[in-house]
């Protein structure tokens, strides 16, 4: 049996090109490609600046509101605090560390690093994208997974 | 290009709506980039990851058609363009990629995925979030350290050094091929990589 | 019928398939498992999974944000039964 109708979720597919689009007018908007880390570290990105302090830092916000917004109108949203072990919420922090760490040295994170780079045609793209299917092979074993 | 010159108010605007689509369409899809690698890897089901091919392949197309249109029209090089996210390349990306491509796993959320899983109200995503922030302070800190001491990369503009046309190829090829073998049925399914599990 | 039951509510990816994958090994053709899901991610990971191995899946919505994803195993004969 397929997806039931009721998730109303869109196809894999679908995301892909809904991200790309987004990608492509960000591009036609600021000259750059979507980074999502930098204001979390309190960096001002380039395409934001001359825009209104925290520009960036909204960016990242309604990102969280549009999946808010999604959650909400398909009746997914859900508070969930208590549901998850200690361990859990912990490696979630390290994992964000390593993460915060690695994105700045990439530079750049999955979205901005790896697919903004390819995108751009910067090889510097190609290179993150194998470093962090290597990291997430290691990670990944770490957990447990795989033979 | 006319959209450059949007005054700040709009492009903000611009930003915010871009910002909300985005977390509304990787919500609506699943779409994760932590799932792509893990669910072909430990299960053998590839769709994420062709999905993520797919995304690398229809930026790439919109930014080549962007970028060679500003070309048409001034002429230029590399520079004034919309280049997109064109960083150095070099040890640090190696090592940034691995302590990403690591975090993600144990975190259960890339970059993106973190913010729409607080868009969800999963509070796990919340910790990844400030681990995320917490760690791009330090990595600032260690990353001034790197160019200082060790090197600051190269840019490598494929475009630049290999000529449109060749780049196009190079790369089209190359995501191509990732895309073939990510979709294209193996005749007998393989056997999962968790055990020697047999699909019928 | 045996039923059995299987919480992943405040389990991160990929640990969910990762037990539905344990458990379908230990059960047999024609068993059910009952999964407790709360993330929207892992009613797709799960479904998928299920779909390429030829499992029929039923799912329901509990709560917002709650799922109940019934799986039967090894139903027209193209699940094989672990040991």
């Amino acid at each position: 049996m397929r997806r039931p109708a009721f998730l109303r979720e869109w196809s894999y597919i679908a995301g892909a090109t809904a991200l790309a689009a987004a990608e492509v007018a960000f591009l036609l908007t600021f000259g750059s490609a979507i980074g999502l880390t930098a204001p979390l570290a309190g960096i001002v990105p380039m395409w934001a600046r001359g825009l209104p302090d925290g520009a960036a830092l909204l960016f990242d916000a309604a990102i969280v509101g549009g999946a808010f917004l999604s959650a909400v109108t398909a009746g997914e949203f859900r508070p969930r605090l208590c549901v998850y072990k200690p361990r859990v919420l912990v490696l979630a922090l390290i994992g964000g560390l390593l993460m915060g760490v690695g994105a700045r040295l990439a530079p750049g994170c999955n979205i901005g690093g790896v697919i903004g780079g390819i995108a751009s045609f910067s090889l510097q793209g190609w290179v993150e994208a194998v470093s962090v299917v290597a990291g997430a092979y290691i990670g990944t074993r770490y957990l447990g997974g795989g033979r | 290009m006319v959209m450059m010159a949007m005054p700040t108010d709009l492009k903000l605007v611009v930003a915010l709506f871009i910002g909300l689509f985005a977390g509304f369409a990787v919500q609506r899809s699943r779409f994760c980039f932590v799932g792509a690698f893990q669910d072909a890897y430990l299960f053998g089901l590839k769709a994420l990851a062709g999905a993520t091919v797919v995304l690398a392949a229809l930026a790439s197309a919109g930014f080549a058609v962007v970028q060679l249109a500003a070309i048409r029209s001034t002429g230029g090089g590399l520079a004034g363009l919309p280049s997109g996210n064109v960083f150095p390349v070099g040890w640090h990306t190696v090592l940034g990629g691995l302590l990403f491509g690591l975090g993600m796993t144990l975190a259960g959320s890339c970059a993106l995925t973190t913010l729409t899983r607080v868009g969800e109200g999963a509070a796990v995503g919340l910790f990844a979030l400030g681990g995320l922030a917490a760690g791009g302070v330090v990595g600032r800190g260690l990353a001034g350290w790197w160019t200082a001491h060790v090197g600051s990369g190269v840019v490598v503009h494929l475009p630049t050094v290999l000529g449109w046309p060749l780049a196009l190829v190079i790369q089209g090829a190359l995501l191509g091929a990732l895309l073939y073998r990510l979709t294209r049925p193996f005749g007998q399914p393989r056997p999962n990589k968790t055990e020697g599990m047999d699909n019928a | 019928m045996p039923e059995f039951r299987l919480d992943t509510v405040g389990d991160v990816c990929p640990v969910p398939l990762l037990k539905v994958e344990k458990e379908a090994r230990r059960l047999g053709p024609g068993d059910r498992l009952v999964i407790d899901i709360g993330q929207p991610r892992t009613v797709r990971n799960i479904i998928d999974w299920a779909v390429k191995n030829g499992y029929v899946t039923e799912v329901t919505t509990e709560a917002p944000g709650m799922w109940r994803l019934a799986l039967r195993l090894g139903v027209v004969g193209t699940g094989k039964p672990r040991q």
